[in-house]
């Protein structure tokens, strides 16, 4: 395949952005931190641009960039006081939060930010719908240890919801 | 919470806080760690290449005499010579440093092992500059001992042994600050990408 055009490529983008959105919630907990990510990770995807074969769906290699390039980008550490607690959480700003339809949502995205970096790649995966032998390809371990980790993973997360006071 | 039915309001989401630009170059420049990294390396690599210019007119800023320029520029050639090496391969690693489509554990393994290897490299030609700092000391103290019409077999036995243990001292020094210097500036994101592949082990 010929090498991306910029606008073919932002076409591309926008048209598989959600990945960008998802991403970005589940490793980062401030809208300002998302929306450096969703900026990395574009320019990732763009200085990445000519190992994309074509070969694949871009949306698989667009996975395998984005989670990459979250699970590395440190965040310095600081005492953080723009996060909140669970009994805290209300609506995000700047975002067109239905409560109705959302609540569980947003209360699972509070819940994976205690999840560590592989973790949350994890779940992630699981969201998506990737079966456990295409996980464990995007993140390079076997079969077995996905299907191991990714249980363990699930039971904690219902543990951080259950902590939160959540139920169903 | 069921995650399974949980999928179709994730796969439903909103996604308008995603804001693709119309031109590559409406974002700002990258800010990934690793990219910071690499903007480090590549200043540092340019002060180095300085230095070692600058450490070539040590003879004529400085009041060493005419005589132990000869010793001083032999160090300095070797210096030289090894130096070139050093900062062939470290213009070639923030070069290169740049992976971020091959499966996870395979990316992180490399950009951690590759850092890794690059602070041992900093180590090492960071030592490789101590025996030219002696020398430089060595001549500078020479140099005023002929001033004052003397040579090292003047000494006293004691500033003969105060000299040795400055040395020894100089050198413990340098040893000491090298990794100090990787370690805070490398050590903490190695030390996160570790942590992250000890997660990726097998169960």
């Amino acid at each position: 395949m010929d090498q991306l055009t910029e606008q073919e490529f932002l076409r591309l983008i926008e048209k598989h952005k959600g990945i960008l959105h998802k991403v970005a919630r589940m490793y980062m907990d401030t809208p300002q931190d998302r929306e450096d990510l969703h900026q990395e990770i574009i320019i990732q995807l763009w200085k990445s641009c000519n190992s994309f074969k074509g070969n694949s769906e871009f949306s698989s290699w667009m996975y395998r960039v984005a989670i990459n390039t979250a699970i590395s980008y440190f965040r310095k550490e600081k005492k953080r006081n723009d996060t909140v607690a669970y009994e805290q959480a209300g609506e995000p700003e700047n975002e067109n939060y239905d409560p109705a339809r959302d609540r569980q949502l947003e209360i699972f995205y509070q819940a994976v930010q205690k999840l560590n970096p592989v973790e949350k790649a994890l779940i992630f995966y699981f969201m998506e719908g990737l079966s456990h032998r295409e996980t464990a390809a995007h993140l390079g371990i076997s079969e077995v240890n996905v299907r191991v980790k990714l249980n363990r993973t699930k039971e904690k997360l219902q543990l951080i919801i259950k902590q939160s006071g959540y139920e169903s | 919470m069921n995650l399974d039915e949980l999928k179709s309001a994730w796969n439903t989401e909103k996604t308008d806080d995603v804001h693709i630009p119309s031109r590559m170059e409406q974002l700002r420049k990258a800010n990934h760690p690793l990219d910071k990294l690499k903007r480090n390396m590549r200043n540092e690599w340019y002060m180095q290449l300085l230095a070692l210019l600058a450490l070539g007119l040590v003879p004529f800023f400085s009041d060493l005499h005419a005589s132990t320029y000869m010793i001083y520029y032999a160090a300095y050639a070797m210096c030289l010579i090894v130096s070139a090496y050093y900062l062939t391969v470290f213009r070639r690693f923030y070069q290169q440093v740049n992976h971020y489509t091959a499966d996870t554990k395979d990316n992180l393994t490399e950009i951690y092992y590759q850092f890794r290897l690059n602070m041992e490299r900093y180590h090492s030609f960071g030592f490789l500059l101590i025996p030219l700092v002696l020398v430089w000391g060595g001549a500078s103290v020479y140099s005023k001992l002929l001033q004052s019409g003397q040579d090292f077999s003047t000494l006293t036995p004691t500033l003969k042994y105060s000299l040795l243990i400055l040395a020894v001292g100089i050198t413990a020094l340098m040893v000491l600050a090298m990794p100090a210097w990787t370690r805070f500036y490398y050590g903490k994101y190695t030390r996160q990408l570790k942590q992250v592949l000890d997660e990726l082990k097998e169960e």
